[in-house]
Order: C-alpha cells, then sequence, then structure tokens
C-alpha cells in the first residue's frame, strides 16, 4: 500500500484515524496498540507473509534490547550488541545481498529471496534501537509491542525517515495528539503529496522514457533531459514520500525528523549530503564514520573513512555495481573536497559552486537510474558523444515550452530553503504554525484542500505510481 | 484560529471518508458495480492474505467517487498548464487536431515502422486463403487500404513528428500483394487530393469523417466497376446532412478531454428508400469501425450487404465461405498492419 494510493488515503486512513481517536487521550496503551496493529496490517497490505519476518525482527530485538539493558560487564555487553548487529545484518544480507554476492562468487544459479519491503529501512532502525541502548543514551522499552511500535510504525517503516530510537522513545509513551499538529500534519502530508504525485510523476516520465530506452534510440539531448528530469524526480519523489511520512506522524502525535533540507541549494558535494536523506547520512555519520574514527585520526584515514562509508551507503541502496559506483563517485567528490578543493570553490561566484555541485549530484544519479553499470556506462557515452540531435532531425523526448518552464520552476522549488509551514522537529512554544495570522493560516487550509482535490485527481489519472525508494 | 484548523481537519477528514461512506451506504448503479471490482472474498485473506489486500485495493480504486469528474479535472488543469495530455493514448496536434498514439500509427508517419519482406509475404499468403476461398465459388475478392490520419492529414501533426510518406508501412504490403495477383485498392491518393474540398477525418477522432467515408465507398465502387456488376452509386443528393455542434470524438475522449475539444461534425445520412434501386447483388465486409460508416452507402449498391469484424487480419475463412457474397472486401486500417495474423480460428461479431 503507497501512501499516494486510491485505498490508503480513502480507506486505510480514515478508518484508522476514527479509530484511533474514538480511543481516549489518556489510554496511551491502547492508542498505541491501534497503531501497531494498523501498521501490521499496511505491513501485510503488500507484503502478506513476510509480515512474520518483521515480528522475528521485533522479537528478536527486544530480546536483545532487554539483556542489555542488564548491568553487563563491558566486553560482554559489547559481545551482545555485536551480535545484535550481526543478526540484523545477517537478515538484511541474506535476502538483499545474498544473490550479488553469490553471484560474485560465480553461483549465478543461486536464486533469490523475495526481498521483504523497507527491509533496509526497518533494519537500520532496530540496530539504532540496540546501539542506543548500548550507549545509554536510551532506555529500552519494557514492553514487546513499544519496541514493535517503534521498529513497525507504518509512516516511516517502508522508506524513512530513519528515526532513530533516542529520537522517539519517549513520544512512543509520552507524546500529545493536538489539533495544531493534525492540522499541520495535514498540510505536510498534502504537500508531501503534491510533491510526489503533481511533480515527481510528471517529470518522471521524461525519465523514463530516456532510461527505459535501448540507449542506441538515445540522442544525446534526450539523454540530459533524462537526467535533469531523474534529479527531479527522485528528490519530489523521496522529499514526498517523507513529507507525507512526516505529515502522518503529526496527525497521530508524533515529531518525525526532518529528511531534507533543500539540497539542491547547496554548494558542495559535502553541504549536498548534510541536506539530502539527512536521517541515513545521520545514521551512516553516527554509527559508522564516528566509530571508525571520523576525521580524527589524519586525513588519510579520513579520506578511506569517507570512502568506505559511502561506498556501504550506495550498496545500502542496492546490492549492485552501478550502486557501489554511485556511493565511489561520492565519495571522491567529498574526498577531494576535503584534500583542497572546498578552499578553491569557497572563492568561486555562487552560481559557478552551485553549477559544480549540480553536475556532479545528476551525472551521479545516472549511476543510480541505470539498470547496470554497463548500462550507466552505454548512458554517459550517449551524453557526451553522441549528437545533440539525431540525425533525421527527431529527439525521442520532446518538451513544449510549457514544459520545459514546469520544470525550471521544479528545480528552483527544489532549491527553496524557506519553511513555509514553520516545521519544526522540537516541542519548543511556537514551533508549529501556530505564530501565523489568521489569513494566511486560513488560505494555507484552503490551498492545501484545493491541491489535495487535485492530487486525487491525478490520482484517479495515473493510478500505478509507485515510490522510487520502495525498493531499497 | 481555531475555527480555521477545525473547519481544515473537518474537511479533510469529509474529503477522505466519503468514498468509503458513500460505497457503504450509498446508491449503488448496477452497472457500474457490475463493471468494477467487486468486494474480495474474505476467505482469501487466510490463504493469501496478499492476495486479497490486492483485491481490496483494486475494490477501492475502481469505486471512487465523481472518478469522471476527477479525470476531467486532471486532464483539463494538465492541457491548460502544460499543453500535454495525461493520457498516453492520444497526442494533440496544431490548430485541435488529435491523433491516435496506440499502436504504431505514428511510427508509422515517422517512417520507422517500415514492413519487411517477410511480414508482408507472411500478410500476403493469408489474405491469399481468403481471396481463393472467394475465388473458388466465384465471388470478386479486394483489399482495400485504409489510410491512418496522420497519413491523410500529416500537416496538423505536432512538429515533433516527422512525416515519412516514403516509408509508409502499407506500400510494402501492397506491392507484394499486387504481385500475388491480389486486387489491392489504397485509398490515400484520393483523399489526398479531395481533402481541401471537405474535411474528411474527424479532428477529435480517429476516424474518417461521413464525407471521408463517402468518398472512400465512391472510390471502391469505381474499382467495383471491373466485376461486370451493375452496382448503382448513390448520390450525395440521396443523402441528407445533418450538422452536430460541439462534438468530440473517440480521442478526445481518451484523453478526457471533451470540453477542450470539440468540432462541428457533418453526418450524412441515407433517407431514400432503398427498394426503388434495382439491387441483386451481395457484399461481405471484413472491416472494423471504419467499415462501419459506409453500410449506410452500400445499402443502395447490394441487395444485402454483411460486415464481419477483423483483427489484425485474422479473418474467419468459415463465415466468408458460408456466406458466398458476390463480393468480398477485406478492408484494413493501416494501424491494424502491426503483426502478422497468427491464427483463422476466431470469432466473427460484426463490424457496426
Amino acid at each position: 500500500m503507497v501512501f499516494s494510493g486510491i485505498p490508503f488515503l480513502f480507506y486505510y486512513l480514515p478508518l484508522l484515524l476514527l479509530v484511533y481517536y474514538a480511543v481516549p487521550q489518556t489510554a496511551r496503551f491502547w492508542r498505541n496498540n491501534v497503531l501497531l496493529v494498523a501498521s501490521l496490517i499496511f505491513y501485510a497490505w503488500g507484503e502478506g507473509f513476510q509480515l512474520l519476518l518483521l515480528l522475528l525482527s521485533i522479537v528478536v530485538n527486544h530480546l536483545f534490547s532487554r539483556v542489555l539493558t542488564n548491568k553487563l560487564r563491558q566486553d560482554k555487553a559489547y559481545l551482545l550488541l555485536f551480535l545484535g548487529i550481526a543478526f540484523n545484518l545477517g537478515l538484511l544480507t541474506w535476502y538483499k545481498y545474498s544473490v550479488f554476492f553469490a553471484s560474485s562468487l560465480g553461483y549465478s544459479s543461486w536464486q533469490a529471496p523475495a526481498l521483504p519491503l523497507g527491509i533496509s529501512f526497518f533494519t537500520f532502525q532496530a540496530i539504532s534501537y540496540l546501539v542506543d541502548v548500548y550507549r545509554k543514551e536510551a532506555s529500552a522499552s519494557k514492553s514487546v509491542l513499544e519496541t514493535a511500535l517503534y521498529i513497525s510504525s507504518f509512516p516511516q517503516l517502508i522508506a524513512g525517515p530513519i528515526v532513530r530510537y533516542k529520537y522517539v522513545a519517549e513520544q512512543i509513551t509520552r507524546r500529545r495528539e493536538t489539533l495544531d499538529k493534525f492540522f499541520l500534519g495535514i498540510q505536510i502530508f498534502i504537500l508531501g503529496l503534491a510533491q510526489k504525485v503533481l511533480i515527481a510523476n510528471l517529470v518522471g516520465e521524461s525519465a523514463d522514457t530516456a532510461f527505459n530506452s535501448p540507449v542506441e534510440q538515445l540522442d544525446s539531448l534526450s539523454a540530459w533531459i533524462g537526467v535533469f528530469s531523474y534529479g527531479l524526480q527522485i528528490y519530489f519523489d523521496f522529499a514526498g514520500y517523507s513529507n507525507m511520512a512526516i505529515g502522518l506522524g503529526l496527525m497521530l502525535g508524533f515529531r518525525f525528523p526532518k529528511n531534507f533540507n533543500a539540497p539542491y541549494s547547496a554548494l558542495s558535494v559535502t553541504e549536498f549530503w548534510r541536506k539530502w536523506h539527512m536521517t541515513l547520512s545521520e545514521w551512516f555519520r553516527d554509527y559508522l564514520y564516528i566509530p571508525l574514527g571520523g576525521n580524527r585520526r589524519g586525513s588519510m584515514r579520513t579520506i578511506i573513512n569517507l570512502w568506505l562509508v559511502f561506498v556501504l551507503c550506495g550498496l545500502w541502496h542496492g546490492a549492485a555495481l552501478n550502486f557501489i559506483a554511485w556511493g565511489a563517485w561520492h565519495g571522491f567528490f567529498l574526498s577531494i573536497e576535503r584534500l583542497g578543493l572546498q578552499r578553491v570553490l569557497d572563492k568561486l561566484w555562487k552560481p559557478i559552486r552551485h553549477t559544480y555541485l549540480l553536475l556532479s549530484v545528476f551525472l551521479a544519479w545516472v549511476l543510480f537510474r541505470a539498470d547496470s553499470l554497463e548500462h550507466a556506462t552505454n548512458y554517459y557515452r550517449v551524453l557526451f558523444i553522441t549528437p545533440f540531435q539525431a540525425t533525421d532531425g527527431t529527439n525521442l523526448i520532446n518538451l513544449n515550452q510549457h514544459t520545459v518552464v514546469f520544470m525550471l520552476l521544479c528545480l528552483a522549488l527544489s532549491m527553496m530553503r524557506c519553511n513555509v509551514l514553520g516545521y519544526r522537529t522540537t516541542e519548543a512554544p511556537g514551533s508549529l504554525a501556530s505564530q501565523k495570522t489568521g489569513a494566511y493560516t486560513g488560505l494555507a487550509a484552503l490551498a492545501a484542500l484545493g491541491a489535495f482535490v487535485v492530487c486525487v485527481s491525478a490520482l484517479v489519472a495515473n493510478s500505478f505510481n509507485p515510490f522510487i525508494y520502495f525498493r531499497f | 484560529m481555531n475555527k480555521i484548523k477545525i473547519i481544515t481537519v473537518a474537511l479533510f477528514t469529509i474529503i477522505i471518508a466519503s468514498p468509503g461512506v458513500y460505497n457503504l451506504l450509498g446508491p449503488t448503479n448496477a452497472e457500474a458495480a457490475k463493471a468494477a471490482a467487486g468486494f474480495p472474498d474474505i476467505t482469501v485473506l487466510l490463504q493469501e492474505p496478499k492476495k486479497f489486500f490486492s483485491l481490496l485495493g483494486e475494490h477501492a480504486s475502481e469505486n471512487i467517487l465523481y472518478e469522471d469528474e476527477l479525470l476531467e479535472l486532471y486532464s483539463t488543469l494538465r492541457f491548460k498548464l502544460l499543453k500535454s495530455s495525461a493520457s498516453k493514448k492520444a497526442v494533440i496536434g496544431k490548430e485541435g487536431w488529435l491523433y491516435f498514439a496506440n499502436g504504431n500509427g505514428l511510427r508509422n508517419a515517422k517512417g520507422q515502422d517500415i514492413m519487411s519482406d517477410l511480414e508482408a509475404q507472411s500478410w500476403t499468403d493469408n489474405i491469399q486463403k481468403t481471396a481463393e476461398i472467394v475465388e473458388a465459388y466465384g465471388g470478386k475478392f479486394y483489399v482495400v487500404i485504409v489510410p491512418d490520419k496522420p497519413q491523410a492529414y500529416p500537416e496538423y501533426l505536432p512538429d515533433y513528428i516527422h512525416y515519412n510518406p516514403q516509408q509508409r508501412r502499407a506500400n510494402k504490403l501492397m506491392d507484394v500483394a499486387r504481385e500475388n495477383g491480389l486486387k489491392v485498392i489504397d485509398l490515400l491518393p484520393t483523399l489526398l487530393q479531395n481533402k481541401k474540398a471537405e474535411r474528411l477525418y474527424d479532428k477529435t477522432d480517429t476516424h474518417w469523417t461521413h464525407e471521408g467515408a463517402y468518398l472512400a465507398y465512391l472510390e471502391i465502387h469505381r474499382h467495383l466497376q471491373d466485376t461486370g456488376l451493375n452496382l448503382i452509386t448513390v448520390d450525395k443528393e440521396h443523402l441528407r446532412e445533418i450538422n452536430m455542434q460541439h462534438y468530440s470524438g473517440d480521442l478526445a475522449r481518451l484523453l478526457n478531454l471533451q470540453t477542450q475539444f470539440q468540432e462541428n461534425h457533418k453526418v450524412l445520412l441515407a433517407y431514400t428508400s432503398y427498394a426503388q434501386f434495382d439491387r441483386k447483388s451481395q457484399l461481405l465486409v471484413l472491416g472494423d469501425s471504419f467499415s462501419g460508416r459506409l453500410v449506410d452507402y452500400w445499402n443502395y449498391s447490394f441487395a444485402k450487404t454483411s460486415c464481419q469484424h477483423h483483427r489484425w487480419g485474422n479473418i474467419n475463412n468459415t463465415a466468408v465461405a458460408d456466406a458466398k457474397a458476390d463480393v468480398v472486401l477485406l478492408m484494413m486500417v493501416e494501424r491494424g498492419l502491426q503483426h502478422p495474423p497468427q491464427s483463422h480460428q476466431i470469432s466473427a461479431p460484426d463490424c457496426f
């Protein structure tokens, strides 16, 4: 089930809200259980009996966390943490990487087990749970139901944001659902839906044409349009999903962390990674980069750590060489920026720095979107070697002026840093949009509801619209 | 301020809850309910939960409230803002002309779908089987090539579609078929010659207009003079002109843009009784939706006209043999020349 689908919007969501709010706010235990059951149904909707795997992960991680809470000797606790992480990574490796590793070792006949939806996300959340408990940054939940809710909560179960346990532990037991939160949640949810349905799906049409066509049919102009379109599609698709998750969280009283902060407005690849898929970057930073020594062990070690983290980040996205190459590409740019390019960039005119960022990130998307490393290599050949226009004067992709203007507007939109809805991830007073005037609030609400109707009309017109990050 | 928030929350809740409530309590449109996916059997849930939820999703998606209005809203917004269509089934050309995009019609117009020698021979072999059956009982058999709209009106195609008349897919078939002794009538030249005087294809429809159909009738009729049968030609004076305003053809409907794409549509209806004409022969048309508009005119020339539908050249030869018509016309629309025919054992519904 996808958030941008008719079954979710018009059946699952209203039914959940009805049952959830029928339970009194004081009965937190029961509200949590309503949410837990709804989350398990949400998962079973798409995955059927794979739900059992999710349940296994919940139970095992809960047991590990309970034992870790005991007063253990340091080495024992460390061993236990190691086993817990090994269990989670083992699960991930079996389902996601076994075919890749088997074929790399020459066992090409190895049959892939069906990849459970969201396994990359809930595995990383479970690891965060164990590490946070081990580091005593959060206390382990006494109830397996609470652990289950943390791991399987449906808004972020399938494609993030990757919510760390210490961030959400208190909210599970002591959050408050308010009118302000619900109101803002609706707006952020609709904003995300519009990003997905009205922008990502539209620009994705050109990207799909370019990347799904045989490269010999591609002309250079169409290939560039494909790259540009995909860069926009993946941003609006994923940011849209994250906003929908945040909006749903708010409707249910949660505050999930932001996942994007206008990443295409960055002026370097280093800055880009502080703004793109922020919860994944933070996860890698806190649970891998820093434990590896971060930047505290000299330049060479820092560079090695960066490369290692980004190659693994690529591998996390997919078990294929093109994803590893995508990670290595980013590792390379981060390394050269750290080795001196950043100092050069700082002296340059901003538009030049911005062009550098867009080119390095957008060209890397070819590796990400291509079916294989070979496909990506051939695509690059078309980008840089094939003539701009086919010999008969025709192009595979033909955009009219209106669509070109629309795409440029989308690019501008992807760079906007302003936070129109005023969402903050903390409970600070005034953090919701309460400080806005009545007229502003009224207009924003009206625009949101209008946009919702338009989004639904687009969904009715194009019912198949899976999220890109569902495959990870 | 709180009032605004309460109203927003209430409106949002009403919008998302209404389809479910309506499906549960609202009046049932029996026909629509029959067409849409029903509520899945609950026993499936225990055996195949994934399948159950998939069926439930289909049920929800196909029972959406105000579906037509929503489709039109999105299509209109997209057309107004981006000048493009939400559906890939048709493309928007110049001056309100629409073209069917499914199938190979546009590739054929661009000259990117040339028929190979092997394909042409396969088509011809298949057609010859029918021709032999007709000739065996003494009937006359003609192959009629009906041009796709982009062939007749390439000037209104969008700029990015470069028309290439040299590489027309039907050319190869016509050459090979004639070499094998089949009588082939290509309607394109006569349509091109006469299109300045009358509009021969609807702007918003895949098919030819009644004028186009009448012109096709005259051209085919001219060739049928070779048969030696005494066939009367129906003059335009026997046809009544009816003008329809705000007509939206099948392509406008495919795009859900009926209000954006409308045109005047002229109908040429037969109003004189056939009885006054001396008609003896029988005609069998093997055709599709293009053929339907000619039947009114054929009724003046033939004592009995019947029409059988064929898809991609798959002809029911048993029915052809049983009909024993004096003249058999195999009308092949260019867009139907996609796949060489596979089988002759098909049902033969009529094409009206």
